[in-house]
């Protein structure tokens, strides 16, 4: 099972926490795929910074056009509004840390 | 783009979203009573941020004589004339004029839709938006409605240009984010790599030619320099 690694960028105007990221995220990903498409993508909410506003989830290999698709239509989160903005993909978590740490 | 051209720290801001999503190119979407000088500063504020801007008009017409009208009037003033298309006149004459670089439809919009007879004449290029999308409650229909349109584009080889069409920094997405979408949409692999890179590029690159001096017609442009 080969995963990818995303980094994405929270764009909120309120602070949201990990947990509420991992909701809105599984809830885009079933309602545009459904319980099969949410299963075949397996996404992870592998690490969440909430001071800096960065994700990292991981996926299937072969479904990251999927994740890239339901967090592009993920426009709110209990009534505010959120931009997921993915920043990378990558094969590895380390570098995807390291690209993260440079765009910072 | 439709950047709120009165609030210049929302701009700036949206500027910076931007730059940080990825891209280096955007089509701002300019009022036609905007002065000189206001689209001056706004380019100047995408370009601080690392973000090339090409204006761009959207002109919503709802007849044939007054799309005729617009284009003569703002053809020469812009990078990118595109046409919301109201009615199926105005989507008609859009598609065959030479003068439209893109056409779009709103999808909420019961009247007009992009089909086969349309995407035959085209000579431009269609949009794709992904605001609509974001910014619709019932957003499964206009997924649908999206679909068939992208389905209808690949059946025919259109040109296929994919537009964030956002006004805010809450709707901005990135490249590879709306290339997905475009993907899942219906549109193929290439067509969507080529709906956010290459085709917007060359239309601009063939249109900021077209505007210069040089140019005299299709495929003629002076070489010389003017003597005196």
């Amino acid at each position: 099972m080969v995963r990818r690694y995303i980094l994405v960028k929270v764009l909120s105007d309120s602070q949201i926490s990990s947990e509420q990221f991992n909701e809105v995220m599984t809830h885009s990903v079933k309602k545009f795929f459904g319980e099969i498409g949410y299963v075949k993508v397996n996404p992870r909410l592998i690490q969440f910074d909430a001071a800096r506003s960065e994700a990292i989830i991981a996926c299937e290999r072969d479904r990251v056009a999927e994740l890239q698709t339901a967090l592009a239509l993920t426009g709110d989160i209990s009534g505010s509004s959120i931009a997921p903005v993915t920043l990378r993909v990558s094969g590895t978590i380390k570098s995807l840390r390291q690209r993260g740490c440079q765009h910072s | 783009m439709l950047p709120r051209v009165e609030d210049e720290n929302s701009t700036r801001r949206l500027a910076q979203v931007l730059s940080l999503a990825g891209y280096t190119d955007v089509g701002l979407t300019i009022p036609t009573g905007l002065m000189r000088d206001r689209v001056k500063q706004l380019s100047r504020i995408f370009r601080e941020q690392g973000v090339d801007p090409a204006t761009r008009i959207d002109l919503n017409s709802t007849s044939r004589a007054e799309l005729l009208r617009f284009l003569r009037r703002f053809r020469s003033s812009y990078d990118v004339v595109s046409v919301k298309c109201a009615n199926s006149n105005v989507a008609t004459v859009a598609c065959r004029d030479r003068r439209v670089d893109v056409v779009f439809f709103d999808p909420m919009n019961p009247k007009v839709r992009f089909n086969h007879s349309l995407a035959n004449v085209l000579r431009g290029a269609f949009e794709l938006n992904l605001s609509s999308i974001l910014l619709s409650k019932n957003n499964d229909l206009i997924l649908l409605r999206m679909a068939k349109e992208a389905s209808i584009g690949r059946q025919h080889g259109t040109n296929v240009i994919l537009s964030s069409g956002c006004a805010s920094p809450s709707m901005v997405r990135s490249p590879s984010q709306v290339a997905s979408v475009a993907l899942m949409l219906g549109l193929s692999a290439d067509q969507s790599r080529l709906g956010l890179t290459e085709l917007p590029f060359s239309l601009i690159e063939r249109n900021i030619l077209r505007r210069s001096n040089e140019y005299v017609e299709e495929g003629v442009r002076v070489v010389m320099p003017r003597a005196g």
